[in-house]
């Protein structure tokens, strides 16, 4: 009895230590790959908002990250957060830039878990144009100065509330 | 014994998993919304069933009885985090399509099914026929939910127009109702298949 | 979001079952009585928050801070079979009535997907620990709903008349998907 739970125990671990390993070497090919797509796709976007960046630094506010943009001359044209807000079906992860009069100049959901052809209006136009132009010193309110999307009052609501904090974050840290 | 071509086409017909057994029902109505995601889905299945399929027949007579369900278990989730991480670097369209169901291939009742009830009582090569066929079985089903689906709820199959610009798409049938809807119609329609063709 | 909100949309309007495409199986297989699908409902529940507050610790104080999230599907599907042995070992000693009441659902439930589902869900969201309870609770509520809501129709289409060939699987897939319908009607009431 004793040899046998032994046993069951050692081929447990054996499998557990080999298929950690399998996980771990995948992972270990697939990881670069994911994360230089990512950033392609995220400097791509960069470049969309602000033609003439040159170099950028990042900085780390809270979970979010804050990208500041400087043209050739080095002089500051904006910053593009990578901000996170809570939808309908989940947290959508997004980026905004902001220029540096502090208006926003665009905006890019990366993922999001809205249902489709309900909340997903966050990544379409008629959402993303009410939000492109609003400046910094504006009040963002959902629902009373910018309105919210009927039918997808939670997606676009949530997107509201967080576009508000970053723009404080923003206006706190990198505008002056 | 059963000969080895009815080994793989059991899986297909007789016992096809989705509209025979009605295993794996969830990604059937989360992810068929278009063609390409129900093929998607079927394919990974497929590759997880193969893999998991082999390895727990090789490795049959090894594992001691009493602990052989969480043996299958880090083996499937091994085979299904792997598949993950795969179709992330190399397809990201549609791992971003089918989304937590990937990871959820895990609990997919087909998987473990097939581990329990074939491959730890046959060996490598009937093993391996069972997935194909089963894994095939799937990847049809899935597809023919989601090229009804995307046809009425799109106008298009694989991203192809089929019905011309002026048709106007039936949103109830990309909806979650519409998956419940379809799914429960084909399954009558196979039942009544099945049964004319003499196909118990 | 506002907890009152993720209630709110975790039991009625993204409801798990009916508009999340989870737990079928168990929505299809056990939803024949009344009975049945309560407890199942009430294991559900159970297991679901247990499940949720262990994934979200592990995940937070081990995965993360050693960039292990790769290892997330393995640890949690672990996990989750640990604890439902566990938990039947537990109520099996302390609670024999409740054991008889659910112990049968509870081998179930280790391949019922919106347990594993859930876990992910919530840790994907970036839930704090909270929100995660909560919705946990909410989720695993909305699906007892779903799953009575099933049996009571269930019972009564047993008296149908229909043709064989939609009896049984066929015809409650498409109950399920009227069901959705009415469900989906919750999706415009929220304005928070």
């Amino acid at each position: 009895m004793r040899e046998s739970g032994l046993r069951m125990a050692l081929t447990l671990l054996i499998i557990g230590v080999i298929c950690g390993g399998l996980i771990a070497a995948v992972n270990g090919v697939t990881a670069p790959v994911i994360e230089e797509r990512t950033m392609v796709q995220f400097l791509e976007a960069l470049e969309g908002f602000f033609p003439e960046v040159d170099s950028y630094d990042v900085s780390e506010i809270g979970n979010e990250s804050f990208y500041t943009c400087t043209d050739a001359a080095g002089n500051f044209i904006g910053v593009v957060a990578q901000a996170k807000a809570d939808g309908y079906g989940g947290a959508i992860f997004y980026d905004l830039a902001v220029s540096d009069s502090g208006d926003i100049v665009g905006i890019r959901i990366s993922s999001h878990g809205e249902t489709p052809g309900i909340g997903d209006v966050i990544t379409k136009d008629e959402f993303q144009d009410r939000v492109i132009g609003l400046n910094v010193a504006d009040s963002i309110s959902a629902g009373v100065d910018v309105d919210t999307v009927s039918g997808a009052t939670i997606s676009s609501g949530g997107m509201l509330d967080s576009i508000r904090r970053v723009m404080d974050i923003i206006g706190e840290n990198f505008l002056n | 014994m059963s000969t080895l071509a009815q080994e793989f086409s059991k899986g297909i017909f007789k016992e096809n998993p989705t509209f025979r057994l009605l295993l794996g029902m969830c990604p059937t109505l989360a992810i068929t919304t278009t063609a390409f995601f129900g093929f998607g889905m079927g394919v990974s299945v497929l590759a997880v069933l193969l893999c998991s399929n082999i390895v727990i027949s090789a490795v049959r007579n090894l594992i001691p009885d009493k602990v052989r369900m969480p043996a299958y278990i880090l083996i499937i989730a091994a085979f299904v985090s792997a598949t993950d991480m795969l179709l992330n670097a190399y397809v990201p369209d549609l791992h971003k399509a089918l989304g937590i169901f990937i990871p959820l291939i895990v609990v997919n009742c087909i998987i473990m099914g097939r581990a329990e009830a074939f491959a730890r009582k046959n060996n490598v090569v009937r093993s391996i026929l069972d997935a194909l066929g089963m894994g095939v079985g799937v990847t049809i089903s899935l597809t023919l939910v989601g090229i009804i689906r995307e046809l009425f709820g799109a106008g298009s199959i694989f991203g192809f127009n089929i019905m011309g610009s002026a048709y106007e798409p039936m949103m109830l049938l990309a909806s979650p109702p519409g998956a419940f809807i379809t799914l429960g119609i084909l399954l009558g329609l196979c039942n009544f298949a099945f049964k004319r063709l003499g196909i118990e | 979001m506002n907890l009152l909100a993720l209630i709110f949309v975790a039991i009625l309007a993204n409801n798990i079952v009916l508009s999340q495409f989870l737990g079928i199986c168990p929505y299809l297989g056990l939803s024949r009585k009344l009975e049945t699908s309560v407890g199942m409902g009430l294991a559900v529940v159970f297991v679901m928050t247990m499940s949720a507050i262990v994934t979200w610790i592990i995940d937070l104080f081990l995965l993360q801070p050693f960039s292990l999230e790769y290892l997330r599907t393995i640890a949690f599907i672990l996990i989750i079979a640990g604890l439902v042995q566990f938990v039947e070992m537990v109520l099996k000693k302390t609670n024999p009535a409740l054991f008889r009441a659910l112990g049968i659902y509870l081998p179930l439930i280790t391949t019922n997907c919106t347990i594993l589902g859930v876990a992910i869900l919530n840790v994907q969201s970036q839930h704090n620990i909270v929100e995660t309870i909560v919705y946990s609770i909410a989720t695993g509520v909305g699906f007892t709903l779903a799953m009575v809501l099933m049996a009571g129709i269930r019972e009564r289409l047993e008296l149908a008349t229909m043709s064989s060939y939609l009896k049984g699987a066929a015809v409650t897939l498409v109950s399920a998907g009227i069901l959705s319908l009415a469900f989906m009607g919750f999706k415009g009431m929220v304005a928070l």
